[in-house]
């Protein structure tokens, strides 16, 4: 029905999400020690421990995003990959993943493993009290020692190339690094461009990169340009992130955020609120897509 | 292959045994009189062989009848089917020429794990692909003659399902005038049971295009679905908490219900819908054979389909404030004028086809099942249709057999 001339060229980054091809999340969560100082002035909350819960939000979102019926079980539609890093007492490089046995045997898991495995199930009510809501428990708040920026994101290079090599044609890669201070163990820069140069057949891997705020700060969310960033730091984070694809815009601005085109998948500041917007954004791959 | 063909066979079938007793009868008086006895006896075995010899005849002549014949030109013809629910007539594709129809067309009834009390109705009759097709499972056709319509629809699953698994669903009631699509989301727990209910609730009654009366429809369709999704769940809802979540978290799905009123000549619609399932209404040139576009809703232009279409959820239940955006129509349809009801993936397809000035219309109003599979294949393949399931409903108004006009 079509010439050559008029055929549309899939767009990049149109992958749907479903069996045949899974989509990958990898997070990198810096569990140094000046991660268990307040988020956002919030002294009730400590930065480790407010992320592990935003975490453990996120990972009952992807799951349930999985699941299409009670007989079947979740599907395998995501493999994710938790990655924490931190330094031992002589300043050697911890990286390894934060969920618990037996999801801690490899680097990465699919959904119906990690709605099988959680730590724990808590039983919460609900706010309305209609009844008891599960809270799956898979990430404990850990922080301690430095912060090895550079061999978390070799470690995502290794899990992301050996992804695609596995499904070439699927979404690619999207890797989300939540930090609260600067690398210790060198300019990771180089190491996440490597990262962003990987392929699918659908795009390049993402790389997104989230700065917390131990003060009360106006958070710098999806920014286009570094020239306003308050500080070398900043700016550094922003040219290690990839700009969003087009679906992730219409997320951030389903959200209430006015972001121009070019916006990185970068944010700065980030009080609690900005950390769920955030990863909302950062993830919206196989949520919406139909 | 007839109705009357049938008829004959009821007659023929009694008229074997009447013959064969008097017959008998008859013989037993004249022949043991006259001390024939063993005549008698050949006569007796005869007459018990007699009914098997006319069904045999029956059968010979019954299958010289399903030989292909080809319909005779502009006749419709009417199949006589094996199924129960299935005795009304309907209009078989163009090719292939459509065999038996097994016993329980099933493939649009919902799954026996998915019905409660509230069973949506399936639509009859249905002309599925023969068993042993390789197609069977890719593609489903159905048509439905009322007094005033015709409705065809074809549903193509996405290339990594198949139509058990497909999440659009059809309904249409019996007159032909009230027909309904909708299109579950893929990412939603049990989708496909919610746009079932949907689309048999709004057959079965439709709401006014109000949001107050789509509230409380609503409403009740979302009780559907929970029953049906606790019933699902069973005890898997407290062992596997994923199941309850999901349960809590509901299901979501567009809708789009059209209504038609015969007008004599040609017929008025109006049409609710949320999110990007949509009518087109097309119209026949008669000079140049060409059909053109009218109008499309509640989606004009294809670049304006997007990954995040407005959806009707299970969960908008507590507050009118909670339902998405409803849009309503109302149109006139002419004589030749056909509505034509499509899921995303073919609208945004043929919506774009008529922006490049490639109006697919003609073709989307003839084509088979078989055709429509293909064109979808290679959308799919060269990337110009994305890779959904497909619905293709076809709403067309009869002729009246005499002109109204010239009766005045």
């Amino acid at each position: 029905m079509s010439d050559d001339d008029t055929r549309v060229r899939p767009a990049e980054y149109s992958s749907r999400v479903d069996r045949e091809h899974p989509a990958c999340l990898i997070f990198l969560l810096d569990q140094s020690d000046s991660m268990r100082d307040p988020l956002g002035g919030d002294a009730q909350r400590p930065k480790h421990v407010a992320l592990a819960e935003t975490l453990n939000g996120l990972l009952y979102e992807i799951v349930l995003r999985s699941v299409k019926s009670p007989q079947e079980g979740p599907r395998p539609y995501f493999a994710v990959a938790v990655v924490g890093y931190q330094t031992d007492r002589q300043g050697t490089p911890i990286v390894s993943t934060a969920l618990g046995p037996p999801l801690d045997e490899h680097d990465i898991v699919w959904t119906p493993d990690l709605a099988k495995h959680p730590l724990r199930v808590e039983r919460k009510q609900t706010g309305s009290g209609r009844g008891e809501v599960a809270t799956p428990i898979w990430i404990e708040p850990v922080a301690g020692g430095g912060t090895p920026m550079m061999a978390a994101f070799d470690r995502a290079g290794l899990i992301a190339k050996s992804w695609i090599d596995s499904y070439p044609e699927s979404f690619p890669p999207i890797v989300i690094n939540i930090t609260d201070g600067e690398s210790t163990d060198g300019d990771p820069a180089g190491l996440a461009e490597r990262l962003r140069n990987l392929r699918s057949s659908d795009g390049a891997a993402l790389v997104f990169n989230l700065g917390l705020s131990e003060v009360i700060a106006r958070p710098v969310l999806f920014p286009n340009d570094p020239g306003a960033l308050p500080n070398v730091h900043a700016q550094a984070l922003f040219h290690m992130s990839s700009p969003l694809p087009g679906f992730m815009l219409d997320a951030a601005r389903s959200q209430g955020f006015e972001v121009a085109p070019g916006a990185r998948g970068f944010g700065f500041n980030a009080d609690l609120r900005a950390v769920v917007t955030f990863l909302n954004v950062g993830t919206a791959v196989g949520r919406t897509l139909r | 292959m007839s109705v009357e063909t049938a008829t004959d066979d009821e007659q023929l079938r009694l008229l074997g045994p009447i013959v064969a007793v008097t017959a008998l009868a008859l013989a037993a008086v004249v022949l043991v009189g006259a001390g024939q006895v063993k005549v008698f006896w050949w006569l007796l075995m005869l007459a018990v062989a007699a009914p098997a010899v006319v069904e045999l005849a029956l059968e010979w002549r019954r299958r010289r009848a399903a030989q292909p014949a080809t319909s005779s030109a502009g006749g419709r013809t009417r199949h006589r089917t094996a199924s129960a629910v299935d005795d009304t007539p309907v209009a078989p594709p163009a090719t292939p020429p459509v065999p038996p129809l097994p016993a329980a067309p099933a493939q649009f009834a919902v799954p026996a794990e998915e019905v409660t009390q509230q069973r949506p109705r399936v639509v009859a009759p249905s002309v599925p692909h023969a068993a042993g097709d390789p197609r069977s499972d890719r593609i489903l056709e159905r048509s439905r003659l009322s007094a005033s319509t015709e409705i065809t629809a074809v549903q193509i699953p996405k290339s990594t399902s198949d139509l058990s698994t497909c999440e659009d669903a059809v309904d249409a009631d019996d007159s032909g005038l009230v027909v309904a699509v909708s299109d579950g989301a893929s990412s939603a727990f049990m989708s496909r049971a919610w746009a079932r209910i949907l689309v048999a609730g709004f057959v079965e009654q439709p709401p006014a295009p109000t949001l107050d009366s789509l509230h409380e429809w609503t409403v009740r369709m979302s009780e559907r679905w929970g029953q049906i999704a606790s019933d699902a769940t069973g005890e898997r809802g407290t062992e596997e908490w994923w199941n309850q979540a999901s349960t809590d978290r509901g299901s979501s799905a567009t809708i789009l219900g059209l209504r038609l009123v015969p007008t004599g000549s040609g017929f008025r619609w109006s049409a609710i819908a949320i999110g990007d399932t949509i009518v087109a209404q097309v119209r026949s040139n008669p000079q140049d054979g060409g059909v053109a576009l009218i109008r499309s809703f509640p989606i004009e232009g294809a670049d304006t389909f997007d990954a995040t279409p407005e959806l009707l959820p299970t969960t908008a239940t507590l507050d009118v404030a909670e339902l998405p955006a409803l849009r309503f129509t109302e149109g006139t349809a002419e004589p030749g004028d056909s509505l034509l009801v499509m899921t995303d993936a073919l609208a945004q397809w043929a919506l774009r086809s008529e922006a490049e000035g490639r109006a697919p219309w003609t073709w989307l109003l003839g084509a088979t099942g078989t055709e429509l599979e293909a064109l979808v294949s290679a959308g799919r393949s060269d990337g110009t249709l994305v890779d959904d399931d497909v619905t293709l409903v076809r709403v067309s108004a009869l002729q009246p057999a005499i002109d109204p006009a010239a009766l005045r």
